[in-house]
């Protein structure tokens, strides 16, 4: 139940990602070469690839999370064995669960203090709170991500970190 | 200023620990503002504000465009072309496949602005051929991991761009910077090659000579990497673009030949993206955190306290410089050069500010002294992708390869030091 839960999770969140930073881009080449050549700008284009930005790094986050990607310096641990290994993942893990918590609940807050101050973007004037719930809801999923690898970890289950592709390698 | 020593060094302690480099910014630079602060709240409520800044920073768009492009071109198998292109022109010389291969370096670093990337790349394409050519294996491994360097000092670049947003700089001029620089790295480099061939023929005998209407012939194959670092740079350079723009038409441009040229098909292009995703979200991660961390650094007086400690020195600004260059070499034993970016940067820009440092050239030097650390032991990055995508190689067999590249980098650091115009002087024409 849990792994098929994890795998559609996955699928879904790397979708939404890739679909995404597609579209950044193709936004992006389109707003310039629409403004050069056909001096049709997309009516804030630039807002919306912002807007998409933060959407795809932090539905990023719980795929970094889920593969154990995040930028680490490995240099003294990484050869550490046995009960050694087992104390060091789980050290880091709580570590990063701290940190995962802190920025998801932050963020929500940032999302209320966003819709209660009536922020909107300048040119579109699109509401900000709105995205920063999303934005909080993504780093929400991390937090629980970290949860299970800690669980996992604690009872001494390896957990498959499989390359976060879409299975069309 | 004492709390700011503390934080750091538990920064540090957790960094050595293993605690990925975003979570641990976050904690120790929450924890410390809040504590300088005597409240709670304001750290909080400065770490949210931070974070969704970042993550909707107009400016960084750049990253995950950029890094698209890179995974693109990676994919649409552009850089055996270079390397045959490469190959053509200095490929009969003694050492010329090594030349080769730091030609070609140069030529995909123009269009991926990393040097993981650029390194384990040229490993697949360039090692085969040197292998069939005899060359010792200290030269041509030597070689790809040094070659690998220039991905980030040839635009375009994603460390500059995080230095860009860290010092407040323009990326823009980061990049144009970045060119003379590169091709000077790039000169030095072969040179050291032709140098070693010299002293011990045996290294890396001369390959075939190519008539020149087959050289034409390769070089001319390489022009959608040509087109697209003119669209790109030239673009920045002449204003045409600001560096965003740049990056999503160089990405799009990557992807029209990923799929047309590279053949690149659906289950290609949806790993490009995942995997440029994934990383944009890895920098980010520590991008959040660098600045907190330096909010807080800032907060408990350490930049201002270090600025009054070296004033009272009267050294002059370049003797900072220096001294932050040594810093960052011993800094490159250990941490990546990413990690050594986020670290140092938010300390050191405040610490120049009053010596009246151009920070586009200090851009360039640490570019350059962080390279430095790619391929230095114990822990040089380029030096593991190198060795771990071609076969039967043992690191210390790269270190020895890489040491005549380390000595041309600090010949092309001292010059660029010497005469600081060398990285600023295509900026001042802008």
């Amino acid at each position: 139940m849990l792994a098929t839960l994890d795998r559609v999770l996955e699928r879904a969140l790397s979708y939404c990602m890739a679909l995404l930073l597609f579209a950044m881009m193709a936004i992006t080449a389109v707003d310039v070469i629409g403004r050069y050549f056909l001096s049709m700008p997309i009516y804030g284009g630039y807002e919306i690839v912002q807007f998409m930005m933060a959407l795809v790094v932090f539905c990023s986050l719980p795929i970094a999370t889920r593969h154990d990607s995040h930028l680490t310096v490995s240099v003294i641990t990484g050869n550490l064995k046995g009960a050694a290994a087992r104390a060091h993942r789980l050290f880091v893990l709580l570590v990063s669960l701290a940190g995962a918590i802190v920025i998801a609940w932050r963020v929500w807050v940032q999302a209320d203090i966003l819709v209660g101050s009536k922020q909107i973007s300048g040119l579109l004037e699109w509401p900000l709170g709105p995205l920063a719930y999303v934005m909080a809801v993504f780093a929400w999923l991390t937090v629980i991500i970290l949860f299970g690898l800690l669980i996992a970890a604690i009872a001494g289950r390896e957990v498959a970190l499989q390359r976060p592709s879409l299975g069309v390698d | 200023m004492l709390i700011g020593i503390i934080g750091l060094a538990i920064l540090l302690a957790l960094a050595l620990a293993g605690v990925p480099l975003g979570f641990a910014f976050i904690l120790i630079g929450l924890a410390g503002f809040s504590i300088v602060r005597g409240s709670w709240d304001a750290g909080l409520v400065m770490a949210g504000q931070q974070i969704f800044d970042v993550a909707t920073n107009a400016n960084l768009v750049v990253i995950p465009l950029f890094i698209l492009m890179g995974e693109f071109i990676h994919r649409a198998r552009l850089s055996t072309e270079l390397y045959d292109a490469a190959n053509a022109l200095l490929g009969h010389r003694r050492g010329g496949l090594a030349m080769s291969t730091i030609g070609a370096c140069a030529g995909f670093a123009s269009v991926c602005g990393s040097s993981l990337a650029t390194a384990a790349t040229m490993s697949k394409v360039a090692m085969p051929s040197m292998r069939r050519y005899r060359y010792a294996d200290s030269l041509s491994s030597g070689s790809i991991a040094a070659g690998g360097t220039l991905g980030i000092l040839i635009p375009p670049s994603v460390p500059m761009v995080i230095y860009g947003l860290l010092a407040e700089a323009d990326i823009g001029k980061l990049f144009i910077a970045g060119i003379v620089p590169g091709v000077l790295l790039t000169i030095l480099f072969i040179a050291a090659i032709a140098i070693q061939v010299r002293f011990s023929p045996e290294l890396g005998p001369p390959g075939e000579r190519i008539p020149w209407a087959a050289r034409w012939r390769a070089i001319s194959r390489i022009w959608g990497i040509a087109l697209l670092f003119v669209v790109i740079i030239g673009g920045i350079y002449f204003g045409v673009f600001t560096p965003t723009e740049a990056a999503g038409v160089g990405a799009a441009g990557a992807f029209l030949f990923a799929i047309t040229h590279g053949k690149v098909r659906m289950a290609g292009i949806m790993d490009a993206l995942l995997d440029a995703g994934r990383t944009s979200g890895m920098i980010f991660l520590v991008a959040y955190g660098a600045l907190i961390f330096s909010n807080f650094i800032n907060l408990a007086g350490f930049t201002q306290a270090m600025v009054t400690w070296l004033e009272g020195l009267h050294l002059p600004g370049m003797g900072i410089v220096l001294a932050m260059c040594f810093i960052y070499i011993v800094l490159g034993c250990v941490f990546d050069s990413l990690a050594m970016i986020l670290l140092t940067i938010p300390i050191f820009v405040p610490i120049l500010a009053p010596f009246n440092i151009d920070l586009i050239w200090f851009g360039i030097v640490v570019i350059i002294v962080v390279e430095l650390g790619l391929i230095t032991p114990p822990i040089g990055m380029n030096v593991f992708v190198v060795q771990s995508t071609i076969q039967n190689v043992s690191v210390w067999t790269v270190f020895r390869g890489v040491w005549p590249f380390i000595v041309a980098m600090l010949v092309g650091l001292a010059l660029i030091l010497a005469f600081p115009p060398i990285a600023t002087g295509l900026v001042k024409l802008m």
